[in-house]
């Protein structure tokens, strides 16, 4: 019973991740970054979103069983929502990753526009990340304000860790999404791969906002119980809303770069 | 703007970098003030080392041609741009091995023209 339990999150996973990508998937993609599908690009997207969907619901789906694997040994039956989505992340994470190859032949071609974040993100998408770190720092002020260096929860600090690690990973991984090669080819194919380097920093910054604003409040949590079930239920919503509205937001109007 | 490398050829790809970022700032086709792609950015692009592109970027600011700080990257030096009669000079002399290489290819000339105007407007 309980393998079938613990097991049953990966079977959905692999299920889901290995299915065609539909029809509707393709449009509101397109649709949400404001991109014309072409028979040059078309197969572009199709493998962009074949292949984070496979990486992420891998990642789901470990981060379910695990979490699950977890509760087991206090005899808890539960799905754990943070071990689920800290699996859809580093899948996200690893999808990126997965990305940057590419195969090349002998002549190749590179644009000589400058590609920063600012490229792909609105300046108030870019400054979740910051404003996260800014969050944890202010959580571990108050750890460490809480109580006297003694009693500092090492679990808190552990938190407030885990967080600023995540920022960190975000933002290695954001840069690389941003310098990753760009083909040297057709205007459709151009703004096919901005598109898809538009949606990827979004949901690396959406995921990394959101698992830091956890970390920040487990850590605050900690450090003064007597508030805890306000800050987790309005906090948690809020980080959660925010990261909501990071993943589905629009870049900057693109202009097809040459 | 684009930058074409083969890396099949036998001049060096840093060489094949620099040249024709030289031509591009020489004719004021990258105006001064024009910050160039970061090191790593190019490199990933053409898929070549970091160093290859740092290199090319090397003899740019070299020759006068970039600036390059630190935090602000690598943006075209004041220059005075070569005037048209270079510019064509240029382009005549790269007619001419063009039209060497069609010839040596037996290829006619309506054909060496038809492949002209798909690669210009590539």
């Amino acid at each position: 019973m309980t393998i079938l339990f613990g097991g049953l999150p990966l079977v959905v996973a692999a299920a889901h991740a290995y299915g065609p990508i539909s029809r509707a998937r393709l449009e509101t993609f397109a649709q949400k970054q404001r991109l014309d599908i072409t028979a040059g690009n078309g197969d572009r997207v199709i493998a962009y979103l074949a292949i984070t969907r496979r990486w992420r619901c891998a990642g789901a789906g470990l981060g379910c069983a695990i979490g699950f694997a977890w509760g087991l040994p206090e005899g808890r039956f539960q799905i754990n929502f943070l071990a689920l989505f800290a699996g859809w992340f580093v899948g996200a994470l690893v999808a990126e990753l997965t990305l940057a190859r590419v195969r090349r032949g002998t002549r190749r071609a590179a644009s000589l526009v400058v590609r920063t974040s600012a490229t792909y993100l609105v300046p108030l998408t870019r400054g979740m990340l910051p404003l996260a770190a800014i969050v944890l720092t202010a959580a571990m002020i108050v750890v460490l304000m809480r109580r006297d260096p003694q009693s500092v929860p090492a679990a808190a600090m552990a938190w407030i860790a885990f967080g600023a690690g995540v920022i960190s990973l975000v933002t290695l991984v954001r840069r690389q999404v941003v310098t990753r090669a760009r083909p040297g080819a057709e205007p459709d194919v151009l703004a096919a791969d901005d598109a898809i380097r538009t949606r990827s920093l979004h949901v690396l910054t959406s995921g990394g906002f959101v698992l830091a604003g956890i970390s920040a409040i487990a850590a605050m949590n900690l450090a003064d119980p007597g508030a805890a079930a306000i800050r987790t239920v309005f906090g948690g919503l809020l980080v959660l809303l925010c990261g909501i509205a990071i993943a589905n937001g629009r870049g900057p109007q693109r202009q097809v770069a040459p | 703007m684009i930058v074409e490398v083969d890396t099949a050829s036998a001049v060096p790809a840093y060489e094949q970098i620099r040249a024709q970022l030289a031509t591009m700032i020489e004719t004021g086709v990258l105006a001064p003030g024009t910050k160039l792609p970061p090191v790593r950015q190019l490199a990933a692009d053409l898929g070549l080392a970091v160093n290859t592109v740092a290199r090319a970027y090397t003899e740019l600011d070299r020759a006068g041609l970039v600036t390059s700080r630190v935090r602000h990257g690598t943006v075209v030096a004041p220059h005075q741009a070569i005037g048209q009669p270079e510019i064509r000079r240029r382009l005549a002399e790269a007619a001419d091995s063009f039209a060497a290489i069609a010839g040596r290819l037996g290829v006619t000339p309506d054909e060496s023209l038809d492949a002209v105007r798909k690669a210009l407007h590539r």
